[in-house]
């Protein structure tokens, strides 16, 4: 992205002093910058280095030489030779009557807002705030605005820093949000009421530096002091953005996002961010078999595998079917392969392989729509084959993008396990094809194809969530969700990445490759690994690049073999190409499980509510 | 002194001091409202009625007012039977002497939105819990998720 430029050469470099200590910035800097460059802090509001500078806060004057008055150093240009200075009588004193006006309206309700004690505006009071009002008149009070079932709103406490204004119009790109009158009477809000139409729309949540903008589904619920933090990878899209899980106890409360320049920025998506109540709703945590009443009951761990090897050991060769669903890892994946491998298989197939052209990015990974959206901005053409988009950018015909000599080809997977299964070879062998299997095992997957699960199949699931392919089955295996195990996902530009354990599988659920090392072990074809390490090493044997975490790697699967390339031409489908993911908020067995997701739909379908 | 023994004993229904004693009446000596109900006030009360509890109600006119009609418990004997929540609200009316007439003489019907008087719960296992006491039965489910029930079949 622009934003990360290389480091300027040094002719586009100019040197200022910051509290006596001289520092080299790139032409165009501003103060704000050169300060931050030499490790000054300057409290700030309405400035974020990702959105454009409004200066309406004040919060970060500072002194400049020869200058009469403070300056506004997130709206001044740095200049060559400047002095800036920062901790002077005169900056404080200035900073205080700015303080002191921004809490002039401010209530003094921080032991009942959700912001208390990660409060930008809590923080720099107790750097810059007076212990006591010289205000007697009565503070205003504003209507709260209903943004919807993702952002709760408590206007009486914004100071009108803007940046959720900024955030909709400059990175979401839908104009719904604004600011009405002035001085005293301005309001943020979205002119009539209507709910913020974006799918980032939560991630006004995390810029809002006070409590006017606080998440809805967890109001009330914690205090940021309670959560113990684990850095983690997302899967509710392919994309992979990282993220910050917090949990208290064994309950997750929160996702945020964690800075990553190369994938989501500082952004993710409002499914990423609440399908967390999920997690705690339609658990798999106890063994499942199905009994002689035709019904699914609790059984023990050593029962439930006897009985899954008994109904897969009935399958011969080619009618024994693996099936890895969108959330599958790719550590169970191996796993999976490799049991059937041992069993003298040669043939597996996965689930979801489909390479995407006709492709809605909003509804499959709203966080790199909105990367697109500033490439779009910045002159990049874009156009798209396939059904009509609203992408919050201009689309232009398709043959004004194609060039000649043009190598643009890239696919865009709609579910965070798809990446990694291929990288893995988890496609149907030849063999496969045509045979009618007997057994079947779905590993997490929901959305398998009805023809690959026949009638008569034996039909072992393993997931975490209960739903279409738990009440299939005959044996229900219980694993771990994405927050509760060490689990290798590959996002949709080949970057393998690792989520990581905040919290424990619930109940008598077990990490997805143990699982399967265990089932291994009762069918007599143990699996040679007994450590996550010796799983990984695996790994590494299979698809080398999966064990280099982080990095580029160019997808496997789609050379010119793979494509087809050179081969006979196909027929052009009859049907127009349009996205699979026709409902963003609700993709796979987590997100259909959440309850906050479920409020998005309906919320979707009526966004100006009385309308 | 026989004034004090036969008072103890007819406050609390026996015949002689002695059984008095022996049948909880030894509490006077360290709690001195049940001292004070069954000896200061006992001799020469006439006992007005009883309620559906057993508390039994005297009345002496010739006393200081505002001290001529009292209650003795039913579980006098017991410091925590001592309970004035367990007072029907016709008795209450008379002991307060809101109203004139004996209940016990008079039928008394109760308003449809009188609830039924089950006296103070304090320290048993019926006492009220606020929303998120630990007592409370689904506090103490320490489970955090909601196991998935599979469709019958």
């Amino acid at each position: 992205m622009a934003a990360q430029a290389a480091p300027a050469p040094a002719d586009d470099l100019i040197e200022v002093t910051v509290d006596g200590k001289p520092v080299k910035v790139p032409k165009g800097s501003n103060v704000l910058q050169a300060c931050d460059a030499a490790g000054v802090d300057v409290p700030r509001f309405c400035y974020h280095q990702r959105l454009s500078i409004a200066g309406n806060c004040r919060m970060c004057l500072v002194e400049v030489e020869k200058s009469p008055k403070p300056v506004a150093s997130c709206a001044m240009p740095a200049g060559p030779g400047m002095n800036i200075k920062t901790s002077t009588p005169l900056v404080k004193k200035a900073r205080e009557g700015v303080m002191e006006f921004l809490l002039i309206n401010h209530p003094l309700d921080c032991p009942i807002c959700d912001q208390g004690g990660e409060c930008d505006l809590q923080d720099q009071a107790m750097a810059f705030g007076s212990d006591r009002s010289r205000f007697t008149e009565v503070k205003r009070a504003v209507v709260d605005k209903n943004l919807g079932p993702l952002v709760k709103t408590v206007m009486t406490r914004c100071i009108h820093c803007t940046r959720c204004v900024r955030f909709a119009k400059e990175v979401a790109g839908v104009e719904d949000l604004g600011m009405t009158g002035r001085g005293r009477d301005s309001e943020i809000g979205t002119y009539v009421e209507r709910m913020l139409t974006s799918e980032l729309s939560a991630n006004v949540i995390d810029l809002c530096p006070v409590g006017a903008l606080t998440a809805k589904p967890s109001a009330f619920t914690f205090r940021n002091w309670e959560l113990a933090s684990t850095e983690s990878v997302d899967v509710s899209d392919a994309l992979g953005s990282a993220i910050r899980v917090d949990a208290r106890g064994p309950e997750v409360f929160r996702v945020t996002p964690r800075l990553n320049d190369a994938i989501n920025q500082e952004w993710i998506s409002d499914k990423a961010r609440f399908q967390v109540d999920a997690l705690r709703l339609q658990r798999l945590s106890q063994p499942l078999v199905r009994g002689a009443g035709g019904g699914l009951e609790p059984a023990t761990w050593p029962r439930a595998l006897a009985a899954a090897a008994e109904g897969l050991a009935r399958a011969r060769g080619h009618e024994l079917r693996g099936v890895a669903g969108r959330l599958a890892d790719v550590e169970s994946v191996v796993a999976l392969k490799d049991l059937l491998n041992r069993l003298g298989l040669a043939g597996v197939d996965g689930a979801d392989s489909v390479l995407l052209v006709g492709t809605d990015p909003r509804a499959e990974a709203p966080v790199l729509n909105a990367r697109l959206r500033a490439l779009a901005l910045a002159g990049v053409p874009f156009a798209s084959i396939g059904a009509p988009l609203d992408l919050t950018f201009p689309l232009l015909a398709a043959g004004d993008v194609v060039r000649e000599g043009w190598n643009g080809f890239a696919v865009l997977a709609d579910a965070a396990g798809t990446v990694g299964a291929l990288d893995l070879g988890f496609v149907p062998g030849a063999g496969a094809r045509g045979v009618a299997p007997r057994a079947v095992y779905l590993l997490g997957a929901d959305d398998y194809e009805e023809g690959d699960v026949p009638a008569d199949a034996f039909v072992v699931y393993q997931g975490h969530h209960g739903e279409r392919g738990a009440a299939r089955a005959d044996v229900v295996l219980p694993g771990a969700a994405y927050t509760e195990k060490f689990g290798t996902y590959v996002n949709a530009e080949g970057r393998a990445q690792s989520t990581k354990a905040a919290v424990g599988p619930p109940g008598a659920a077990r990490d997805d490759w143990k699982v399967l090392r265990a089932l291994s072990e009762v069918m007599g074809a143990p699996l040679p690994y007994d450590t996550l390490a010796g799983v990984r090493a695996r790994l590494a044997e299979v698809a080398p690049h999966l064990a280099r975490r982080g990095a580029l790697e160019p997808p496997l699967w789609l050379g010119a073999d793979a494509l087809g390339v050179g081969g006979a031409a196909g027929k052009p489908a009859a049907d127009p190409l349009a996205t699979r993911v026709t409902n963003f908020y609700q993709t796979d067995a987590i997100s259909r499980a959440s309850k906050t997701m479920a409020r998005c739909v309906r919320a979707r379908q009526n966004p100006v509510p009385g309308l | 002194m026989s004034g004090v023994t036969k008072a103890l004993a007819q406050g609390l229904g026996k015949q002689t001091w002695r059984e008095a004693v022996s049948n909880g009446g030894w509490k006077v000596l360290i709690d001195g409202n049940l001292g004070s109900t069954l000896v200061e006030h006992q001799p020469g009360a006439t006992l007005v009625g009883t309620d559906k509890h057993g508390n039994r109600y005297f009345e002496k006119m010739d006393t200081q007012v505002g001290r001529n009609r009292w209650v003795v418990y039913a579980k006098a004997s017991d410091y925590r039977g001592q309970d004035p929540a367990n007072v029907p609200a016709e008795w209450h009316g008379w002991l307060h002497a809101s109203v004139d007439v004996n209940p016990a003489n008079h039928d008394f019907t109760a308003p449809i939105y009188a609830s039924n008087i089950v006296g103070n719960s304090t320290t048993t296992v019926s006492r009220y819990q606020p929303k998120g006491s630990w007592f409370k039965e689904h506090k103490r489910n320490w489970l955090k998720y909601q196991t998935w029930t599979p469709p019958k079949a």
